[in-house]
């Protein structure tokens, strides 16, 4: 492939990948076990009671971030549980190797002062703060590298765009 | 955003350069599994069925993030401005590489809603529905939510309306994203959750995983899903 397909490709993908990614947060939500198209509306009520049980020896060190903590919340988001969903209805499709478009690992942070030299007012970010050590990504940045895998205030996590 | 913490174990995350529905393909250094961003969890190799821990982050401007957090940091990056080479994309007709498989034409495709999935059910609330209506309270899979939108920065947030003590709030607007709960009176901050005023100042709301995404393709990924505002 020459490089100007490359590049084009490189291009075309990273802008592609912002039809789902407008946001860093992905809904890491209760299986779906349905086949697309059917409708679960009318239905059984969604039971929060089949959330599966939990290994309380999973969950990360989430204290003191989580202060009004519901069973639904604790059951579905708070560790790993195996989700039932059909994979097969997702067709993958491959377009450029591994780490063609590169993550970032562990960046380099400015202080807030430091930061408005290179940063505009009105500049979208993604904030995060936990435990008192709040980070600032802009979303431009995230649209050329889509993931981050950083630490924050004891939390490792992962920014996804 | 998702915990790096799986099962108690650290990873890390890189591009795989492969797409679902046109949707960012994540995989992990450790295992080579690939996770699926929208639907946050492992899609195939050793981990494959995996959830991702959700975490709450906000998306705001520089400008307000700072004022909120002034001693937040922020990445180095060299450069003055943005450099996003891809904003010709969000106005474009093009949908993705790969086509789409589901389709629907209630709103236009690059639209952007908010995408909440819960418990087997999904609730898509239009950036347009909200301009109008910047606070919504609702129900999905039997939890109360509020969905909170501010139009001037086009960013929003999806919180549960259930107190530690069990309360169910319900929340009117006040301008943009503030609002004010109608049992205690207290004021919140829509988008960052906090209560800054009154009765419940101090108090952050438990956040809901959702998901800032155009209309087309929520509706690939969640061909059920309820549209707010065209029910």
């Amino acid at each position: 492939m020459s490089r100007r397909v490359t590049l084009l490709l490189f291009i075309s993908l990273a802008g592609l990948l912002l039809s789902a990614c407008a946001a860093a947060n992905a809904p890491a939500a209760e299986p779906v076990s349905d086949p697309p198209g059917s409708n679960n509306a009318g239905g059984q009520p969604a039971a929060p009671a089949e959330a599966q049980a939990l290994d309380p020896t999973a969950a990360p060190d989430l204290e003191g971030f989580q202060p009004t903590a519901s069973p639904l919340f604790e059951q579905s988001y708070r560790a790993n549980p195996i989700s039932d969903r059909d994979y097969s209805q997702f067709e993958i499709v491959t377009l450029l190797p591994p780490d063609g478009i590169p993550a970032l690992s562990f960046p380099a942070f400015y202080k807030a002062e430091r930061a408005d030299r290179e940063y505009l007012p009105e500049e979208m970010v993604i904030g995060v703060e936990f435990n008192g050590d709040a980070r600032a990504y802009p979303v431009e940045l995230l649209s050329r590298h889509e993931i981050v895998n950083d630490t924050v205030g004891g939390i490792h996590l992962a920014v996804t765009w | 955003m998702y915990s790096r913490i799986i099962n108690g174990n650290e990873y890390t995350f890189g591009v795989s350069g492969k797409l679902i529905r046109n949707a960012l393909v994540m995989y992990d250094h450790e295992t080579d599994s690939l996770w699926s961003q929208l639907l946050g969890e492992s899609v195939q190799g050793l981990l494959m069925g995996t959830r991702l821990e959700y975490l709450p982050a906000v998306m705001t401007t520089w400008e307000n993030w700072r004022s909120m957090h002034p001693d937040t940091r922020a990445i180095q990056k060299g450069y003055v401005g943005a450099q996003d080479p891809y904003e010709g994309y969000y106005g474009g007709t093009v949908l993705g590489v790969i086509g789409v498989q589901n389709r629907d034409d209630r709103l236009g495709d690059k639209e952007f809603v908010i995408g909440v999935e819960l418990d087997r059910e999904s609730a898509a609330y239009p950036f347009s529905v909200l301009n109008d209506e910047p606070v919504i309270n609702d129900e999905i899979a039997g939890l109360p939510v509020v969905v909170a939108f501010d139009a001037e920065i086009g960013a929003g947030s999806v919180w549960e309306r259930t107190l530690a003590d069990g309360r169910v709030l319900e929340f009117a607007e006040l301008r943009g994203a503030l609002m004010r709960d109608t049992e205690t009176g207290t004021l919140w901050d829509g988008i960052t959750g906090q209560a800054v005023e009154g009765a419940l100042a101090g108090d952050t709301l438990s956040p809901v995983p959702k998901t800032l995404v155009f209309w087309f393709a929520w509706f690939d990924f969640h061909p059920d899903t309820r549209l707010y505002g065209f029910e």
